[in-house]
């Protein structure tokens, strides 16, 4: 079902089983898991269903960060969240991301790789993605002929992603909910507040509003934040009547550890060897036909064995190509896009790539229409038979967990007279050393084997690296098996509130290389399974 | 302006020379113009050498402009003698070039110029060459 807000008497009381707080990719799964259900679950949405600036106002906040970026640019606040901008690329946690590690004095989470899996497979098709095949290089040089780069394997790893269309979860789930008889969608509702019990251990209803003014309660027996990883801390620290530093924060770690994957231009690698050979690396998206069309990348990631060695944070290496090799490229996703009847995302992005690469791609164009070898134009880059081909670095990496980073209240207010969001994002030294490592070592296995030669920009060596954002906003909910150690447990239960539960990639207690959204699929999953339990 | 591409065809084309036991006094002017000719012919890019070898030169701590001591110190790191270096044909001597710089990437014996991360062996090849050529 599929209601607004407008529509619901003021001040009344709106009942459920579970109250689920968001309609981003955590939201509308833990809906849809639910769906069919015996439980009566609402899911309130602060947007509608198309993007409005008054709405996204509301992300607005003040941000003394390093990097001074403005927050309500890097999520929506309209149903289907920050999907329906992402970019797509998926691939699980690493088994070492669980673990606690040596040199990072915090420790690992309470689950582990293992406990995901089943529900990492489940993610797969609900992000509309191919089989849960990922880091098995076997399996790829079977289905799409893979060649690996000639390098070691001690020291970096390959690693394979797949890319979700990507998914709009708002698109593509809304229909299932419209028709549902057990889920209640009500948007252009604004949770403001969670009220407690008197002791503060059970939530008892969340007080929502519009943008008209009109306030109402949704009374449930669960509640789940799913409001992405900055309004998710920001809820809990507004909701302080009881507790005075909002709710789950009896140790003062609401907020706290807030991360980022860490972007750096990593400069370039300027190939020595015949480059062609493996192509999987640096493509922007290889479609593999016998695989339904699924697309795939490969790039390059640090072994576990050399993170202890050297007490590095994971990351990853991509391999981008060139502005010449983006404009044919984006000529074929155009082309395959719009033959498919879809209109490609970032569709100004890759006219742009095309049309700053016009001999380039007239020339794919051309061999491609008359079946020659010979180019249309003459590309000064390519008359040396000896050219050398050159990829960017794109290296993004886990950032360590800082307690100095974190989110907390601005005395700014929004149109609802609530504090807007403060965000202090706080990276290290610690940081610092993993970025300048990992190209280091990626410039030495190039040199080993002979693959080419590594620029490495000056701005890596730099005392504090100006890391960018990759907008994934992780950590400051994070989960351990006690208090002491987390805000959320292993079941994303809020420590001490019987009855409020984190979907989120707040709930990260570390990053991974890996973009986060199938986790979080995969999480949200694994506590709808969990509610369903508990409702048993 | 030196390009990326130009820069790395020198290290492509790799490089040089020789000696182990030779010392600094045993140079004779015939040898060092021998050495100094074939040294320019490995090179095919002789801007992108050039460009390396003042980077190079340019870099702290203040880098010696002997000539004899550095083709010596190259031809150590190659492991050939002034006489190897002079009767050894082209493709061998580059081999040993190749070999070199390899061996330099597993023992990170590796130098940032310019911000390209290089084998001291090329880096020494080009500073060599950058020095002879500016004479």
């Amino acid at each position: 079902m599929l209601s607004n807000s407008f529509s619901i008497e003021e001040k009344s009381i709106v009942e459920a089983d579970i109250c689920i707080v968001g309609a981003g990719c955590a939201g509308i799964t833990l809906a849809t898991e639910l769906n069919h259900s015996t439980l009566k679950v609402i899911l309130l949405e602060s947007g509608s269903l198309e993007y409005d600036d008054k709405t996204q106002s509301l992300y607005e906040g003040e941000n003394i960060s390093i990097n001074p970026f403005k927050l309500e640019n890097t999520r929506l606040r309209y149903f289907g969240g920050s999907t329906n901008h992402w970019g797509g690329m998926c691939h699980p946690l690493d088994e070492t991301d669980f673990l606690a590690r040596e040199d990072i004095p915090y420790p690992g989470w309470p689950i582990r790789l293992n406990d995901l899996i089943p529900y990492y497979h489940r993610a797969q098709s609900i992000c509309q993605l191919g089989p849960f095949v990922y880091d098995d290089e076997n399996y790829w040089r079977q289905q799409i002929n893979f060649s690996p780069l000639p390098i070691s394997g001690n020291l970096l790893e390959t690693a394979f992603f797949q890319y979700s269309p990507p998914t709009r979860f708002g698109e593509v789930y809304l229909e299932a909910l419209k028709k549902s008889t057990n889920v209640d969608v009500i948007l252009n509702a604004n949770v403001l507040e969670l009220e407690t019990s008197n002791d503060a251990n059970n939530i008892t209803q969340v007080r929502v509003a519009n943008l008209n003014g009109k306030i109402f309660f949704v009374k449930a027996k669960k509640f789940v934040l799913s409001a992405g990883g900055l309004e998710t801390p920001r809820l809990l620290l507004l909701s302080n009547k009881v507790q005075k530093n909002g709710l789950g924060n009896q140790y003062d770690l609401l907020g706290r550890y807030y991360m980022d994957h860490l972007s750096a231009w990593g400069g370039s690698l300027q190939f020595i060897t015949d480059q062609s050979n493996f192509p999987w690396y640096f493509k922007i998206r290889n479609i593999v036909k016998n695989l339904g069309n699924m697309e795939v990348g490969a790039l390059l990631t640090p072994t576990a064995d050399l993170m202890k060695k050297e007490g590095l944070t994971n990351f990853r290496i991509l391999l981008l190509p060139t502005e010449e090799e983006r404009g044919i490229d984006s000529a074929k996703l155009i082309t395959h896009e719009l033959t498919s009847g879809h209109i490609p995302d970032n569709f100004g992005g890759h006219l742009k790539n095309v049309l700053s690469e016009l001999d380039s791609v007239a020339n794919v164009a051309y061999k491609s229409l008359f079946h020659t070898n010979n180019d249309l134009f003459e590309i000064h880059k390519k008359n040396d038979s000896t050219a050398i081909t050159k990829v960017n670095l794109d290296l993004n990496l886990e950032q360590l967990p800082n307690r100095e980073s974190r989110v907390s209240l601005s005395t700014d207010r929004d149109i609802f007279d609530q504090n807007r969001i403060k965000l202090d994002w706080r990276t290290s030294e610690a940081d610092n050393k993993t970025a300048r490592r990992a190209l280091e070592i990626f410039a030495m296995e190039c040199g080993k084997y002979n693959l080419g030669r590594v620029y490495i920009p000056d701005t890596i060596n730099e005392q504090n690296i100006a890391f960018g954002i990759s907008s994934h906003h992780m950590g400051a909910t994070r989960m351990a098996s006690s208090a002491s150690e987390g805000v959320v447990d292993e079941n994303c239960r809020v420590h001490g509130i019987g009855n409020l539960f984190i979907a989120s990639s707040s709930v990260f207690p570390t990053a991974g290389w890996a973009n986060p959204t199938l986790t979080i699929t995969a999480l949200s999953v694994r506590l709808a399974d969990h509610l369903k339990s508990i409702f048993s | 302006m030196q390009t990326r591409r130009q820069f790395l065809f020198t290290l492509i084309a790799g490089l040089f020379v020789s000696g182990t036991e030779a010392s600094l006094k045993s140079f004779q002017p015939s040898d060092y113009v021998d050495i100094s000719n074939k040294l320019s012919s490995l090179v095919t890019n002789k801007n992108s050498a050039l460009f390396i070898g003042k980077a190079y030169q340019s870099l702290p701590p203040q880098k010696t402009t002997d000539i004899p001591q550095e083709i010596f110190s190259l031809l150590q790191r190659i492991n050939l003698t002034q006489k190897e270096f002079i009767k050894l044909e082209k493709p061998l001597v580059l081999q040993k070039i190749k070999n070199a710089i390899e061996q330099d990437f597993h023992t990170g014996n590796v130098e940032l110029v310019n911000g390209w991360l290089l084998s001291k062996t090329e880096v020494k090849l080009c500073h060599v060459l950058s020095l002879i050529w500016a004479t």
